[in-house]
C-alpha cells in the first residue's frame, strides 16, 4: 500500500508543466506602467502629488536652490571647516561638471515632463472624473500649468540672462519641452528656445492655471475643499504671486503691480509680527507663507537638507557674510566688500536669523553670521517656502517706484512709499521713527533720497528680507549690480579670495552652466559664457 | 605618516601659501591641533583575525538506495574589528529504485549565515573609510581617555562606531528539490523533476544615539531590513540513449522548462530608539515593501554521438522567452555545435613521448538577459510622496524593441599528456563576439530620464589559455616524495567593435570603438613645473604643452586599461607520505587602477586642516616639491592653496600600474593514516595549517594600498585582502 502511494506520489512528477499564456506577463510591483496612469482619479492625483514630492528633493527646494543663489553672491560663504559640498561655487572655479548643477537641470525637467504628461491628458482626466470632481479635474490641470510656469521660470532664472538683456529676448533661454515623452520613440534633442519664447510659454502656463484653477483659491483632494492643503500646493493666489514674481524679472511693472495687488486684496495673507517674526517662520503654514514645500517627519531630505547643511549640530558649513571677513594678514589692496551682517540695523529683528556664532568644529569660525532660517533637524517639519507675503509689498513698491520714474508719476512714487515703509516698519523699530521719504526731481531737502537711491535701497531691503531665501544673486543679475563675493573668510589668519563682478564680465560665472554631458549628448545644445 | 610628518608638511605648506613661518603655532592652536596626539588609525580599527571551519560528510545505501549527508560549520572574526561571520549548511540527498522502471531521486539542503558588520562604502561611519583617511592628530579619547572625542567626522570617531553599533544580520535557506525517472523502453526514458528555493534574510541595525551627528539628531536609529526570496524551477525531460551500430553511441534529450523568481523586500527605519531597547518598537517608523518577480520559460534539445573513442560530435537548440522583454521580443533561439578528436587514438598515431591528443572545438550562438525585471517598460515609480500623499512620477521610458543581448562564443582546443603522464596539459584558444549588447544609452534629460536600456554595440573578447602539469619527481614507491608543479595562464583581449556615441557610460573610461571596455579616461597630469613646484596638466593630445590651470586642461585622455594583460598561478605540491605541502603564487600583470579618491584625500594641503583628506602616503611625502630645480611629480603643499588640487581635481595622477604578484596560499596537510581510520570506521580525516596572501609584490611603488581591486580597476575604500591564517580539520565518514 504503501508503495503504491509513494509511487502515485513520485508518478506525478512526471505530468507535464503546461504554462498559461500569461506566464510571462509579470507586472511591476512599486510602479504603474505608464499608460495606466490617467486611467483613475487616485492615480492622476497621485501623478500631481509627485510633482511636489520631486520639488521637494534636495537637489531642487529641498536645498540647492536655495543654496546656491546664496552662495554664488555676497550673502553668503563656505566655512573654513567644511566637506566638500559647493566648492567650486564657493570660490567662483566651478565648471560644468559640477555635480550640484548637473542634479537640479535634470531634476527640474523631470518635473517638467510630468506636469506635460498631466497637461496633456486633460480631457482624460476630466472623463474619469464624476461630476462632483470636474472641478478638482480642473485644478488638478490647473496646478500642473502652475508647476510648469514655476519651473521653467527656475530655469530662467538660474540657467540663461534677463529678459530684457536684449531689446527683443532673442538671446538664448532653455530648451522648451512641452510634449509629453513616454517612448524611446518620442526621445528629443532640443536646441535653446530664445528668452523671449520662454518667457511668453511662461505667461501662457500661469494664464491657463488661473482660468482653471478654483476661483476661491482653496485646494480640492478627494473631492472636498482641504484647506490643511492651502498653502502647500499651488492654487490662484500662489500663481498671482509667481505672476507677481515672474513680471518684475521681466522688466513688466504694470502687470506686476497688478499681480501683487490681487494677492494683498485676496485677505488671505497677512504679515509676521514685529516681536514674532523668528518662531513664526519656522512654524508649518505660517501667516505669511504664500507656497511651500512641505517636510515631514518621513518625509524630508534628512541630512541631505537645506536645514542640515545650516544647523551647526549638522554639517552647519555654510555661513553668513560680515565685513570682518574681507581681511588678509600679508596686507594687499581688496575690494570694498559688504558683508550681509552689517547691512541690518542693531534692531531689525531678521538680524536674529543670521546671529553672531561660532563654527562647531575643532578650529572653526568665531563671531561669524551663522544662518538659522531653517533649523529642525530632530523632526524636519520645516517646510521650505518659495513664495511669501512680504515679498507682494515688496514687489508692488518696486514695480510703482519704476512706473514712477518710467512716467514721471509723482503719486506713484508716494503709493510705493507706503508699501516699503510697511516692510520697514515691521521689521525694525528703528525705520518707524524714519521712514523713506523719496522724490523724483530737483533739490532733494533733507531726510529726502533721490528716485534711483530710493530703487537701490528696495534692492537692499530685499537683500534683508530674503537672506538665505535663495533671491539674492537673482536680484544681483536682473538689476546688473556690481558685487564682490568673498570665499573662506574665517578668521583673519585665513587665506581669502574675492571674486568681482562689474559691467565687463556680468554673466560670466553668474548664470550656472549647461551640464556638460548635456552638451555632449546634445549636438543642438550651446553652453554659456565662461564655461 | 604621524603627525609630526604631517605637520611639517603642512607647514611647509603654510609658508608655500605666503605666510609667516612664526604665525604656525598660532594656527595650530586655533585650529584645536595638538602635536602630542598621534592616532595610529590602522591599529585602532584592525586586529588580529582568526577563523577555523569543519565539514563532515557521510554517505552509503544499497543497491537499490543510497544516501548522503553533510554539513559543515564555519566561523571567523575578521581581521577588521566589529566584523564577524558564522555559517553552518547541511545536505541530505536520497535516490531510490521503487520499481524496475521507476526512481525517485530527492534531497533537501539548507544554511543559516549569521555576520555582524559595518557599513562599507563613502559613509562617515565607515571605519575603513577613516583608516585610510583621517589624520592622526585626531584624538580618539578626550582628555579622561574614556570619553568618545566627537568633534571631528561628523562624529563619527570610528572606533566609537565599531564599539557601539550593532549590525547583525541572519540569512536562512531551505532548498529541496525531487525528480522522478521513468524508463519507457530500452534507452529510453522520462524524468521529471521540480526544485525549490527559499530564502529568508534578516538584518537589525542599530545606531548608537550618542555617535554621528545625524544619529545624535534623530536620537539613535535601528534599521531593519528583510528579504524573502522564492525560486522554483520545473523541467520535463525525454532522454534517449542506444549503441546504433558496434562503436557508435548516440545520445539525445529535449525538453521543457519553466522558472519562476520573486522577492519581496521589506525596510523599516525608526527613529528615538528608547535606551536600553533593541527593537524597533515606539518612535516615528518609515517603512518601505517593495517586490519584483521575473519568469523564463524554454524548450530544450540535446544530441551527441560518439564514434569508438575516437570523434565526438554534439548539438543543441533551445528557444527561451523572458518575461523581461515586451510581449514581441521575449522569445530568442540559440544553438550549440561541439567536435572532438582523440588523435591519439587513432591508428596510424605512434608518437611514443605523446602518448595523448585530443583536439576539440565549439562554437554556437547563447543569448543574456542580464537586466532589471521591468526595464523595457514605462513607468511611473511610487514613493514620490507629498505631505504623507502618495505620489506618482515617472522614471523609465518604454523601449519595446528590447529584447536579449546575443553572443557568439567559438573554442578550439588541445590536450595533451607527454613523457608517460609527467607532463599534461591543455592549450585554448577562444573568443567570443558580443552583439546587441544591453546597455543604457544616455539621453538629454530634458527628456525627464537621463538614460534608457538599448541593445546597442558589440564587443570581441579573444584570447588564450594555457594549462601545464608536470610531475617533477615521480614518486619511487607508494607514499615515496613527489614534485608536482601545476600552471596556467590566461589571457583576454576585449574590444569594442560597435557602439552608439551616446552610450551612457561611466565618464572615466573611455569606450570607443577599438578600445576595449575598461579604458581610464582621465585628464592629463604632466608632473609638476621643476621652477615653482605648481602641479601641471596637459593642453593638447600630443602632451606637448602644460597648463597650471586645471580648468583650462585638455579634458581628458585616454589611459591603460583596469584589464590585465595575462594573469594566472604557479602552484608546487610537494607530497611524502600523508604529507603535503603547496604553496601558490598568483599573478595578475599589465592593468591599471584608478583611485577614485585620490582627488579627495591627496589634496597638497589645499583643504587645510581637513580631518578626512589625510591620504599622503610617505613616497609622496618624501618625494614632494620643496627646491627649484628639482623634477618630481608631487607638487608643493600650500596650505588652503587652490592651484594644484581644492578637492575636486580628477586626473592621471591618481593612476597607477596595478601589477602584482602574491603568495596566495601556502598549505600543510596531514591525512591520518588508515589504520588509525579503520579504527574509528572514518573514511578519510584530514589536518591542515594554511596560510594566505602572506606576501605581496606590487610593481608601481606609489600605490600604497591593496592591489586587488574589482573588475573596473578602481579602490573605493575598500577593506584589504588581509593575511590569515587557518587550521582545518575535515572529516569524512
Amino acid at each position: 500500500m504503501k508503495k503504491i502511494y509513494s509511487i502515485t506520489v513520485i508518478t506525478s512528477l512526471l505530468l507535464i508543466t503546461s504554462c498559461s499564456k500569461d506566464f510571462l506577463d509579470v507586472k511591476p510591483q512599486q510602479s504603474v506602467l505608464t499608460e495606466d496612469v490617467f486611467n483613475s482619479m487616485a492615480t492622476s492625483r497621485a501623478a500631481v502629488n509627485g510633482l511636489y514630492s520631486l520639488m521637494q528633493s534636495y537637489s531642487y527646494y529641498g536645498r540647492d536652490a536655495m543654496v546656491i543663489p546664496e552662495v554664488l553672491s555676497d550673502n553668503a560663504t563656505r566655512s573654513v571647516r567644511s566637506g566638500n559640498r559647493y566648492t567650486g561655487m564657493n570660490t567662483v572655479t566651478h565648471t560644468a561638471t559640477d555635480a550640484n548643477v548637473s542634479r537640479m537641470w535634470s531634476q527640474m525637467y523631470q518635473i517638467v515632463t510630468n506636469t506635460n504628461a498631466i497637461i496633456a491628458n486633460e480631457a482624460n482626466i476630466k472623463k474619469i472624473a464624476t461630476s462632483l470632481e470636474q472641478e478638482e479635474a480642473a485644478q488638478l490641470v490647473g496646478e500642473a500649468y502652475a508647476v510648469r510656469a514655476l519651473v521653467y521660470f527656475d530655469l530662467m532664472k538660474f540657467f540663461a540672462r534677463p529678459l530684457k538683456f536684449t531689446a527683443d529676448g532673442s538671446h538664448l533661454g532653455v530648451p522648451l519641452v512641452i510634449k509629453p515623452i513616454v517612448n524611446i520613440t518620442e526621445v528629443v534633442y532640443p536646441a535653446r528656445n530664445t528668452a523671449a519664447e520662454v518667457y511668453a510659454q511662461i505667461d501662457k502656463d500661469i494664464t491657463a492655471a488661473i482660468a482653471l484653477l478654483p476661483q476661491t483659491g482653496n485646494v480640492i483632494s478627494n473631492g472636498v475643499v482641504n484647506n490643511t492643503l492651502f498653502k502647500i500646493r499651488m492654487n490662484r493666489f500662489s500663481t498671482l504671486a509667481l505672476k507677481a514674481r515672474v513680471s518684475v524679472y521681466k522688466s513688466d511693472w504694470a502687470s506686476a503691480a497688478d499681480a501683487a495687488n490681487q494677492v494683498i486684496a485676496s485677505g488671505r495673507y497677512a504679515l509676521y509680527t514685529f516681536g514674532n517674526m523668528l518662531q513664526d517662520f519656522r512654524t508649518q503654514n505660517s501667516a505669511e507663507s504664500i507656497f511651500e514645500i512641505a517636510n515631514n517627519t518621513n518625509d524630508n531630505p534628512g541630512v541631505d537638507s537645506y536645514a542640515y547643511l545650516c544647523s551647526q549640530q549638522g554639517y552647519g558649513e555654510m555661513l553668513g557674510t560680515r565685513n570682518s571677513m574681507n581681511s588678509r594678514s600679508t596686507g594687499t589692496t581688496l575690494s570694498t566688500f559688504s558683508g550681509l551682517y552689517e547691512a541690518y540695523s542693531a534692531t531689525d529683528v531678521r538680524r536674529g536669523f543670521v546671529a553672531l556664532g561660532n563654527r562647531n568644529s575643532l578650529g572653526g569660525e568665531t563671531n561669524v553670521p551663522i544662518p538659522t532660517k531653517y533649523i529642525n533637524i530632530s523632526t524636519y517639519m520645516e517646510n521650505i517656502k518659495v513664495l511669501r507675503f512680504a515679498e507682494m509689498y515688496l514687489i508692488r513698491g518696486e514695480a510703482n517706484a519704476r512706473l514712477a520714474v518710467a512716467n514721471s508719476t509723482p503719486s506713484l512714487l508716494t503709493t510705493s512709499l507706503t508699501d516699503i515703509n510697511l516692510i520697514r516698519k515691521s521689521r525694525d523699530t528703528a525705520s518707524a521713527t524714519r521712514p523713506f521719504n523719496a522724490q523724483l526731481s530737483g533739490t532733494l531737502p533733507t531726510g529726502t533720497i533721490s528716485a534711483n537711491a530710493y530703487l537701490d535701497s528696495i534692492i537692499v531691503e530685499r537683500r534683508k528680507e530674503f537672506a538665505f531665501e535663495g533671491q539674492r544673486l537673482f536680484d544681483l543679475n536682473r538689476t546688473q549690480t556690481n558685487f564682490v563675493k568673498i570665499s573662506s573668510g574665517g578668521n583673519a589668519t585665513s587665506r581669502l579670495i574675492q571674486y568681482s563682478v562689474t559691467t565687463s564680465n556680468f554673466f560670466v560665472r553668474t548664470i550656472l552652466p549647461i551640464p556638460v554631458t548635456q552638451v555632449q549628448n546634445n549636438p543642438n545644445m550651446v553652453q554659456n559664457p565662461g564655461f | 605618516m604621524n603627525t609630526d610628518q604631517y605637520l611639517q608638511y603642512y607647514r611647509e605648506g603654510w609658508v608655500n601659501a605666503g605666510n609667516r613661518a612664526g604665525s604656525y603655532d598660532s594656527l595650530l592652536t586655533a585650529n584645536g591641533i595638538s602635536r602630542s596626539t598621534n592616532t595610529d588609525w590602522f591599529d585602532a580599527v584592525l586586529r588580529q583575525g582568526q577563523y577555523s571551519q569543519y565539514n563532515l560528510n557521510a554517505s552509503g545505501g544499497n543497491d537499490k538506495s543510497t544516501y548522503f549527508v553533510s554539513g559543515s560549520y564555519y566561523n571567523s572574526d575578521a581581521p577588521t574589528k566589529g566584523l564577524n561571520y558564522d555559517k553552518a549548511t547541511y545536505r541530505i540527498n536520497i535516490s531510490s529504485e521503487l520499481t524496475k522502471k521507476l526512481s525517485f531521486k530527492g534531497g533537501f539542503s539548507g544554511s543559516f549565515q549569521q555576520t555582524s558588520n559595518f557599513l562599507g562604502g563613502s559613509f562617515f561611519a565607515n571605519p575603513v573609510r577613516a583608516m585610510y583617511r583621517l589624520a592622526p592628530w585626531l584624538p580618539i579619547y578626550k582628555s579622561d581617555g574614556k570619553t568618545y572625542e566627537l568633534g571631528y567626522n561628523n562624529g563619527y570617531n570610528p572606533v566609537a562606531v565599531i564599539e557601539t553599533t550593532k549590525r547583525k544580520a541572519k540569512t536562512y535557506n531551505i532548498a529541496a528539490n525531487a525528480s522522478a525517472n521513468y524508463k519507457i523502453t530500452k534507452g529510453l526514458t522520462f524524468e521529471g523533476s521540480y526544485a525549490m528555493d527559499f530564502n529568508h534574510a534578516f538584518s537589525s541595525t542599530q545606531y548608537d544615539p550618542r555617535v554621528g551627528n545625524a544619529i545624535v539628531a534623530v536620537g539613535g536609529t535601528i534599521q531593519n531590513y528583510t528579504q524573502d526570496i522564492t525560486n522554483w524551477v520545473a523541467t520535463n525531460i525525454l532522454r534517449y540513449k542506444v549503441d546504433l551500430a558496434d562503436d557508435h553511441k548516440l545520445e539525445a534529450f529535449a525538453g521543457y522548462e519553466a522558472q519562476s523568481r520573486s522577492d519581496v523586500d521589506i525596510e523599516i527605519a525608526v527613529n528615538g530608539i528608547a535606551p536600553g531597547t533593541i527593537t524597533a518598537a515606539g518612535g516615528s517608523s518609515p517603512t518601505l515593501t517593495t517586490g519584483t518577480a521575473n519568469r523564463l520559460v524554454s524548450k530544450f534539445f540535446n544530441t551527441n554521438y560518439s564514434f569508438k573513442d575516437l570523434y565526438f560530435v554534439s548539438g543543441s537548440l533551445r528557444e527561451d522567452a523572458s518575461s523581461r522583454f515586451a510581449k514581441n521580443f521575449r522569445k530568442a533561439t540559440f544553438w550549440s555545435v561541439g567536435a572532438g578528436w582523440n588523435i591519439s587514438n587513432e591508428k596510424f598515431y605512434n608518437v611514443s613521448w605523446l602518448s595523448e591528443l585530443k583536439l576539440r572545438g565549439s562554437y554556437g550562438y547563447t543569448g543574456n538577459q542580464g537586466i532589471d525585471n521591468f526595464e523595457s517598460f514605462g513607468l511611473y515609480g511610487a514613493g514620490s510622496d507629498y505631505n504623507l500623499q502618495s505620489g506618482l512620477a515617472q522614471n523609465q521610458l518604454a523601449n519595446d524593441n528590447l529584447t536579449w543581448e546575443k553572443n557568439i562564443p567559438l573554442n578550439i582546443g588541445l590536450d595533451f599528456s607527454m613523457l608517460k603522464g609527467r607532463l599534461s596539459g591543455s592549450f585554448e584558444w577562444y573568443t567570443r563576439t558580443t552583439s546587441d549588447l544591453l546597455i543604457s544609452q544616455s539621453i538629454p534629460s530634458v527628456n525627464g530620464v537621463t538614460s534608457i536600456t538599448v541593445n546597442s554595440g558589440a564587443m570581441k573578447n579573444t584570447g588564450i589559455e594555457l594549462s601545464l602539469s608536470s610531475v617533477n619527481i615521480a614518486p619511487k614507491s607508494k607514499g615515496g616524495f613527489k614534485w608536482v608543479t601545476d600552471f596556467n595562464i590566461t589571457t583576454n583581449q576585449n574590444t569594442i567593435t560597435e557602439i552608439d556615441p551616446a552610450y551612457a557610460g561611466n565618464a572615466n573610461y573611455l569606450r570607443n570603438v577599438g578600445n576595449d571596455f575598461y579604458t581610464h579616461y582621465q585628464r592629463g597630469y604632466a608632473g609638476v613645473n621643476p621652477a615653482n613646484g605648481e602641479a601641471l596638466w596637459y593642453r593638447n593630445g600630443t602632451k606637448d604643452s602644460t597648463t597650471n590651470s586645471f580648468t583650462t586642461a585638455l579634458p581628458r585622455l585616454q589611459y591603460g586599461s583596469a584589464l590585465p594583460k595575462f594573469y594566472g598561478g604557479l602552484t608546487n605540491t610537494f607530497s611524502y607520505k600523508n604529507f603535503k605541502f603547496s604553496f601558490q603564487l598568483y599573478t595578475f600583470w599589465g592593468n591599471t587602477i584608478y583611485d577614485d579618491y585620490g582627488y579627495l584625500q591627496k589634496t597638497d594641503a589645499n583643504l587645510g586642516f581637513s580631518d578626512q583628506s589625510n591620504g599622503l602616503s610617505r613616497y609622496e611625502y618624501e618625494r614632494r616639491w620643496t627646491t627649484p630645480g628639482q623634477i618630481t611629480d608631487v607638487p608643493k603643499p600650500v596650505f588652503l592653496g587652490t592651484q594644484s588640487s581644492s578637492g575636486s581635481f580628477e586626473s592621471s595622477r591618481f593612476l597607477y600600474d596595478g601589477s602584482y604578484i602574491r603568495l596566495r596560499d601556502v598549505t600543510l596537510s596531514y591525512n591520518l593514516p588508515t589504520e588509525l581510520l579503520n579504527k574509528f570506521k572514518f573514511s578519510n580525516v584530514r589536518v591542515y595549517l594554511r596560510g594566505q596572501n602572506l606576501f605581496t609584490y606590487v610593481k608601481d611603488k606609489r600605490f600604497n594600498t591593496d592591489p586587488e581591486v574589482s573588475i573596473d580597476g578602481t579602490m573605493a575604500q575598500r577593506p584589504p585582502v588581509f593575511n590569515t591564517f587557518l587550521f582545518g580539520l575535515d572529516i569524512n565518514f
